[in-house]
């Protein structure tokens, strides 16, 4: 297997790092080769700051590029942002053109991208390069009877043809995964719907409460579906349905007690991570009673 | 050079694609802004655009409402690419100086600590409980100043702060 530079980008390192343990606990018990990259900056933003400037967006896109080619590594992402944005790049800089431009901007700080460096998102990893096959081989504790629903969020897929890696509105990768473990992947209505946590806007207030509305829809469709859980491959929708499930109840005086899985932590467990061992604690909505299904309680 | 490269992705942009716009609303239908927040119609602003009325396009708070989700990209008959199309009028309005406030913030925490969210106490102190490794932050912020700096999302920073300094001032 080919060695993977770990792009830990914002959102997980520095806000919820109990993904980045968890995914790092995965990766060792696969035993997929993984280096760290010194100086990585953020990816930056897919939604944010190409709307600022996609000249500077590349840029900073391209020197992160460029340090996993100086490994002579594939560049491993644990988020769809971070996906998004070095995938999309990576592809604008296939053009020779806009890549010698982009080369201008980075010979001042003795970089330079020769466009060799391939991005991978952890699901993809899995899915791809390991497959739900072998994952199923490896599971020591299957997560039996556990009724979960996938939510893919929009930049695992999206844009399809420079993502290429999942059908962009009839997914099958992580229900396969989530299968693999054992458990059930449930069927539930509008599962490709965006997870609302992008939304910004000059009304803060306006922006806010579109961003719940997005989310509380698809708390409705889940809830419809009898699932356990929620899984997630994406900080920025884990920190959307985990983080703000609270302010969105009391938002719309409703109840939806869903606990919510980042999908590192799902495969922990069904390899046989002790669940004490990950940081659930740290979860805003809680999961025992999801966990209690599948595990001894500790 | 760097206005080659701004141009370079200027004719990359795919605002030519606009006028294959027929109206058929498929973007507006799957968008998840519009269907929590009816007055935001992605197949409007296409016929605004079509009209020549793109200055009010511009203009509009409404354009910044977009999360890139990509739906109307994929789904458009005619391959607009109305995502990418929003995206590149924001970067104008944002020349402008017409940007959210959350955004501008973003672009200042992205300059200060290199990251859009940036490490805290807390979970410094949280990583270490999970026995993660320290965080490097300070070892690509340089470079990542200086790209800033080089680009126009150094000019779209020095206008907000210009703009901060008449407010204080
Ligand atoms: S889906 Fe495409 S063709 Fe239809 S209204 Fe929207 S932009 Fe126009
Ligand atoms: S990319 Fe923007 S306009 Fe298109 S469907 Fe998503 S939120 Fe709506």
């Amino acid at each position: 297997m080919a060695s993977y530079a770990l792009f830990l980008g914002c959102a997980i390192p520095n806000h919820q790092p109990h993904l980045e343990l968890a995914a790092r606990k995965a990766l060792a018990a696969l035993t997929v080769p993984v280096l760290d990259l010194v100086g990585a900056t953020c990816c930056p933003d897919p939604v944010g700051i190409p709307g600022l400037s996609h000249a500077g967006w590349l840029a900073i896109a391209a020197r992160n590029l460029c340090l996993a080619e100086e490994l002579g590594a594939d560049l491993l992402t644990l988020c769809n942002g971070c996906y998004e944005t070095l995938k999309q790049a990576s592809h604008e800089l296939e053009d020779k053109a806009v890549r010698a431009a982009v080369n201008e901007v980075l010979a001042p700080l003795g970089k330079q991208y020769e466009g060799k460096t391939r991005v991978v998102h952890l699901v993809e990893l899995l899915h791809r390069e390991i497959g739900p096959g072998e994952i199923a081989r490896l599971v020591k504790q299957p997560l039996k009877g556990l009724r979960v629903a996938a939510h893919y969020g929009c930049h695992l897929v999206r844009p399809s043809e420079v993502l290429g890696f999942d059908d962009p509105e009839r997914p099958v990768s992580l229900d396969e995964l989530v299968t693999a473990l054992g458990a059930v992947s449930v069927a539930y209505p509008r599962k490709m719907l965006c997870c609302g946590a992008g939304v910004k806007g000059m009304d803060k207030e306006q922006a806010t409460n579109i961003s719940r509305g997005i989310a509380r829809e698809k708390f409705l469709n889940v809830k419809m579906s009898d699932a356990d859980c929620l899984v997630v491959p994406c900080p920025t929708c884990m920190a959307q349905y985990d983080g703000n499930q609270g302010l969105i109840e009391r938002a719309y005086g409703e109840k939806y007690e869903l606990p919510v899985f980042y999908y590192a932590e799902l495969l922990c467990l069904a390899l046989g991570v002790p669940p004490a061992d990950l940081g659930f604690q740290y979860h805003r909505v809680k999961v025992e009673r999801a966990l209690l299904k599948v595990v001894q309680p500790v | 050079m760097n206005e080659e490269l701004e141009l370079l992705l200027q004719e990359l942009a795919l605002a030519e694609k606009v006028r294959y716009c027929y109206q058929c609303g498929t973007c507006a239908g799957g968008c998840p802004v519009a269907g929590a927040e009816p007055s935001y119609n992605p197949r409007r602003m296409l016929e605004a655009l079509a009209r020549g009325e793109g200055e009010a396009v511009l203009a509009a708070d409404e354009l910044w409402l977009c999360t890139l989700c990509h739906t109307c990209l994929e789904r458009c008959p005619q391959g607009v690419g109305l995502s990418h199309v929003f995206t590149r009028l924001k970067e104008i309005a944002a020349a402008r100086g017409h940007l959210p406030e959350s955004l501008l913030a973003e672009l200042q925490t992205l300059y200060s600590a290199g990251r859009v969210i940036p490490l805290s106490g807390p979970i410094k102190r949280r990583r270490a409980q999970l026995g993660l490794p320290a965080v490097d932050q300070q070892s690509g912020l340089a470079d990542l100043r200086q790209i800033v700096e080089a680009t126009s999302l150094g000019r779209v920073l020095a206008a907000a702060r210009a703009k901060g300094e008449e407010k204080n001032g």
